[in-house]
């Protein structure tokens, strides 16, 4: 068990930066996410991490330790790959024996072990099966045994759920939170889902083209980005575009004004403010408050219904709502609304990343 | 794309074509004529009786198996640990040193009969065992390494990377991991460098000296006078071909085929 500290790690290949001068702190026990699109070198963290790719500066640290020369073997890590990478010539128990048998434990040890870290992963019965004969989700749980049957200090984890079909992988979600849970095992995880990334992770680390856009709780990262390409890359937002007012909230280039807090923005400093498409409310035409707007999609997705909207003040709005809650139709006109609080607005500076 | 009988005939004459002269040799072997007749006007087993009645024959044999299963046993672990330093290694120039490896197939094997045949008389290996051993393992090398090096190449890298973050050293993972799972290629492997070894005359000629291999005493014989007994030895040869053949297609054949081995998935 141990904490991962990142002091200025950075990769370069050739003239691609991966990763750019990283610095941070998992604790100890904290499940971290690292979440960004493809290319962003989220990946290339893992490795590094796990030893098999040298970084070009900076240190790393695992439960104390530096690593940043030590050999994979030496690093005590669990790792697991999406694609599980089990060893196709051993069966489910020789798989998961595999890391106590090349440190030479006691053959009883063994089996008492393995026994137990498939009795954890539900696999019970399964030992003496081969990995062709498991489905993804038998054989992801082998390859998570595997990981943590030798008491590593610290879980890597490379989009493990990426293999799994929507449902499964949502079961799946509960039980590597639970199992993570009880072995208190620090965990870094990788993947492009943001999905998993709020629902898994203690802190999640929003990447992109290699640099830490934000790192931050789960309902930080989401309600409060800290700019355009976090707001964008977890879920859909509503960006609208204005200058400060001080004191009372934003207006936009129509004349409108949406009413939130400036936390000691300038008067007159231009500003984006994010709004969540599930606080924006609907109202009818006549309601006296809000942005005119007109109907121009309605997406019924089963639990949600989400409608887009040309609105007056410039950019399509999306709106959403638990399915019966609202109701328009194409081509109704509308007003949407929503609460001073649900607004977060990003300073001018905070749009870089947004390209 | 279904074929027409047009391209169904020229297929079946070229078949025939290449076929025949073998089968024709096969037949001759079996006849009781005491010279090189077609067809055959009796059959016997004479030809077989004088091969192995021949005590120098036997000689011949004897020692090109034991060429053959050593130089191919040679060339099978210095192939293998070849392939999987090009194929994993980070040494640069890589791409030379397969070709490298590769050269003995693709150059006129005159010439590297001739390069051997300096190069052993060079360093005073020339007609000796070790220097026989040493051409006959630099000829089959290629083989090893081309089919090696696909299924190495094939077999996913991060298999062996989660057994070295599992604790395994490179020489746990390679015995432990990689190598069981490349049996059916060094299988393969290893029966091309046995044939590559039995079937040579070229370089054998040139620096076996005074051993004398199989098809190097049938390309002397020949020389001197055409004897039916040939036919017999080379129904062997053709014999011990076909089966080792069909030994690499019984290896592979859950793998999709030797074709499929050497091209990758």
């Amino acid at each position: 068990m141990g904490a991962i500290e990142f002091d200025g790690v950075a990769k370069r290949y050739g003239p691609v930066h991966a990763v750019r001068d990283l610095t941070m702190r998992v604790p100890e026990g904290e499940f971290l996410t690292i979440l960004g699109p493809s290319g962003s070198g989220k990946t290339t963290i893992l490795s590094l991490v796990a030893g098999l790719v040298p970084p070009t500066g900076g240190r790393i640290l695992i439960a104390g330790r530096d690593v940043t020369n030590l050999e994979p073997q030496q690093r005590r890590i669990g790792l697991v790959f999406q694609s599980y990478a089990l060893f196709p010539h051993l069966d489910v128990f020789r798989n998961v024996a595999f890391p106590l048998a090349v440190r030479g434990r006691p053959r009883s040890e063994i089996a008492d072990k393995v026994a137990a870290a498939l009795a954890r992963v539900r696999l019970d019965g399964f030992a003496r099966r081969k990995p062709q004969q498991l489905s993804g989700g038998q054989q992801q749980r082998v390859a998570l045994a595997r990981a943590f049957v030798f008491e590593p200090d610290i879980l890597l984890l490379d989009e493990p759920l990426g293999a799994l079909d929507r449902k499964l992988r949502e079961e799946v979600q509960v039980e590597l939170k639970a199992l993570q849970r009880d072995l208190g095992i620090t965990t870094l995880l990788v993947t492009h889902d943001q999905e998993e990334a709020l629902s898994l992770s203690d802190r999640i680390i929003v990447l992109d083209h290699g640099a830490m856009q934000q790192v931050g709780t789960p309902d930080e990262v989401y309600r409060r980005p800290a700019n355009r390409f976090v707001a964008g890359f977890l879920g859909l937002a509503n960006l609208l575009e204005g200058r400060v007012e001080a004191g009372r909230g934003l207006r936009l280039p129509t004349g409108e004004l949406v009413a939130c807090a400036t936390q000691g923005l300038a008067e007159g400093s231009p500003a984006t403010a994010v709004v969540r498409p599930e606080r924006v409310r609907l109202l009818p035409e006549t309601a006296g408050e809000g942005i005119a707007a007109r109907v121009r999609q309605d997406v019924y997705l089963g639990h949600l219904r989400r409608w887009h909207l040309d609105s007056d003040a410039g950019p399509e709005l999306i709106a959403a709502a638990a399915d019966g809650v609202g109701q328009a139709a194409i081509g109704d006109r509308v007003r949407v609304a929503w609460a001073p609080e649900d607004v977060w607005l990003l300073p001018e500076e905070a749009r870089g990343a947004a390209a | 794309m279904k074929a027409g009988p047009f391209v169904a005939l020229v297929a079946i004459a070229t078949l025939v074509f290449l076929v025949l002269p073998i089968l024709i040799v096969v037949a001759m072997s079996f006849s009781s004529a005491s010279s090189l007749q077609f067809p055959p006007p009796g059959l016997s087993l004479r030809w077989y009786e004088s091969f192995f009645g021949d005590p120098r024959w036997v000689e011949a044999l004897i020692t090109s198996t034991v060429l053959a299963f050593a130089s191919s046993i040679v060339a099978l672990v210095l192939g293998s640990a070849a392939a999987y330093g090009i194929v994993r290694g980070r040494l640069p120039g890589r791409g030379l040193i397969d070709a490298n490896f590769m050269a003995p197939l693709i150059l006129p094997t005159i010439v590297v009969a001739v390069a051997m045949y300096l190069a052993l008389a060079k360093v005073g290996l020339l007609g000796t065992w070790v220097g026989l051993l040493a051409s006959h393992v630099v000829l089959s090398v290629p083989f090893v390494v081309l089919v090696v090096g696909v299924a190495i190449r094939s077999f996913d890298e991060r298999i062996e990377q989660v057994a070295f973050t599992l604790g395994a050293s490179r020489a746990q993972t390679v015995l432990r991991v990689l190598l069981p799972n490349l049996v059916p290629s060094l299988a393969s492997a290893w029966i091309l460098a046995l044939i590559a070894s039995f079937d040579e005359v070229i370089v054998t000629l040139f620096v076996a000296g005074v051993y004398q291999t199989v098809p190097k005493r049938m390309f002397n014989e020949l020389v001197l006078q055409v004897n039916p007994t040939i036919t017999a030895i080379a129904t062997i040869l053709i014999a011990v071909s076909v089966l080792a053949m069909a030994a690499i297609g019984l290896i592979t054949a859950r793998r999709g085929g030797l074709l499929k081995t050497m091209v990758g998935r």
